[in-house]
């Protein structure tokens, strides 16, 4: 222990508040600031500033898994990047191929949906995120974007990778966004069954593996192996894309409603990029031709 | 020690720094809850150090940057390191003179308050998941105390020596 300074003695007389009361005042506003931030949400504005000071230590931290991905890159050998390339330009021929009949598809779905007279759904406008290597809670599904308010980015907005649903943001900053997994347990997500369009929720468990889907009746048509697609109701995601897939399907006899678990079919924690999806971005040519217009009225709220 | 006590003060912002951003550093799966509490570990160990240049108001601010980088509720690691730090400096003399376990032990009590905090705002908040595993920083800082203080004072030494 190295002796005291000047300044570390202790002064006769002591000036201010003594410490007990400094605490006891720090307490409370603490308490105050979490009732304020927690129950009404009026502190986004504190957060927005003060989150715009801390943003570069969260891209201080992203920054050796942004180096060693570059390194990676930039010294892997010419011949594995040669493969690579073709195998992504085969990829890329296939889903043009397929992309092919999409527009036929769209077509025809639009005439169809012009007959039975209801509004045709339009293309969902998307940009890549990339979500940043830095842990947040580990007892909360949470994860933080490079992207926020000045891309455009806004709270609510439905996160997608290549397989299925991701989650949703819950907080823009200028620079940065953060964003909640549908396994997060305090999540959930409106879903219905591709099969048979049934409709339930579908609640994250903290298991990035699983999700559960506590509120269907032991009556429910509903099989290991079906496709939970999410339903659009509750306006937070967009129709039709794919959540999870059943995993277990229980029938207790004594019990009201069945047990069933399903396994999300996005990668939720491999994988650094993401894609943000706008509801209905892009006004869809083909609809407005066939219906005149009336794609305008339903589509996108 | 001839230093007067601005100097220094660049060392003490850059460890709260580093804390700040090992909080973040992504660790592999199973060792994610055994995170060290860097945070409050770095400002118990300075308040010990100088009880009368930090304080109180540095524990709360850095807390409420914590929040802020966590993404969590605004003030609850403010709380918590208040309310450390608080036991930190009303026990500073004692503290100070223990041998190095004994330091250890009691810093342990001081991040097990910190982390019981942690967990009761979360609670109250509504997304608590209790499981054995909410102690593993308490474990994790008992290992991690005696490296950080050691270090830490190495570093104060070779900048007092040096300026």
């Amino acid at each position: 222990m190295s002796p005291l300074t000047q300044t570390d003695n202790k002064p006769l007389f002591d000036r201010g508040p003594s410490l007990g009361t400094r605490m006891v005042l720090l307490a409370i506003l603490s308490v105050a600031l979490m009732v304020l931030d927690h129950q009404q949400g009026h502190m986004e504005t504190v957060r927005r500033a003060l989150s715009v000071a801390v943003y570069p230590i969260r891209v201080l931290v992203d920054m050796p898994a942004a180096t060693f991905g570059w390194t990676r890159e930039s010294l892997s050998q010419r011949h594995r990047l040669v493969t690579e390339n073709r195998e992504l330009r085969m990829e890329s021929l296939r889903q043009r191929g397929r992309l092919q009949q999409l527009a036929a598809l769209r077509a025809e779905n639009a005439r169809l949906r012009a007959l039975m007279e209801s509004p045709a759904k339009r293309a969902d406008r998307m940009q890549v995120a990339e979500i940043l290597a830095v842990d947040l809670d580990p007892y909360r599904h949470r994860i933080a974007l490079n992207r926020g308010g000045q891309s455009g980015i806004y709270s609510g907005q439905a996160l997608v990778d290549a397989d299925g649903i991701v989650g949703q943001v819950t907080r823009v900053s200028p620079l940065g966004a953060e964003a909640i997994l549908i396994s997060d347990p305090s999540h959930a997500t409106p879903v219905e069954l591709n099969r048979n369009n049934l409709r339930t929720v579908a609640l994250g468990t903290g298991d990035l593996m699983r999700m559960e889907l506590p509120f269907l009746p032991n009556s429910a048509d509903i099989r290991v192996g079906d496709l939970l697609v999410s339903s659009g109701l509750g306006d937070a995601f967009p129709h039709g894309y794919p959540v999870a897939r059943v995993t277990r399907v229980e029938r207790r006899p004594g019990e009201s409603f069945a047990q069933v678990e399903a396994e999300p079919t996005a990668a939720l924690n491999r994988g650094r990029q993401v894609l943000l999806v706008w509801k209905g971005g892009e006004t869809e040519p083909l609809a407005t031709e066939t219906l005149g217009g009336a794609g305008d009225e339903g589509g996108a709220p | 020690m001839t230093a007067t006590p601005r100097e220094g003060h660049w060392l003490v912002v850059l460890s709260l720094l580093v804390a700040l951003s090992l909080e973040l550093t992504p660790l592999p799966g199973e060792l994610a809850t055994w995170r060290p509490p860097w945070l409050v570990l770095v400002m118990i160990y300075w308040v010990l150090r100088y009880p009368r240049r930090y304080g109180l108001a540095l524990a709360w601010t850095s807390g409420l940057l914590l929040d802020v980088l966590k993404g969590g509720v605004l003030g609850q690691h403010a709380l918590a390191m208040t309310i450390a730090i608080w036991l930190a400096l009303r026990f500073h003399l004692r503290l100070r003179v223990f041998p190095v376990w004994q330091q250890t032990m009691a810093v342990g009590v001081l991040v097990l308050a910190h982390e019981f905090l942690v967990f009761w705002v979360d609670g109250v908040a509504g997304d608590a998941l209790v499981s054995w595993q909410r102690v593993t920083p308490v474990l994790a800082a008992l290992i991690a105390w005696p490296l950080m203080s050691g270090l830490l004072s190495g570093l104060r030494a070779r900048v007092h020596m040096t300026t």
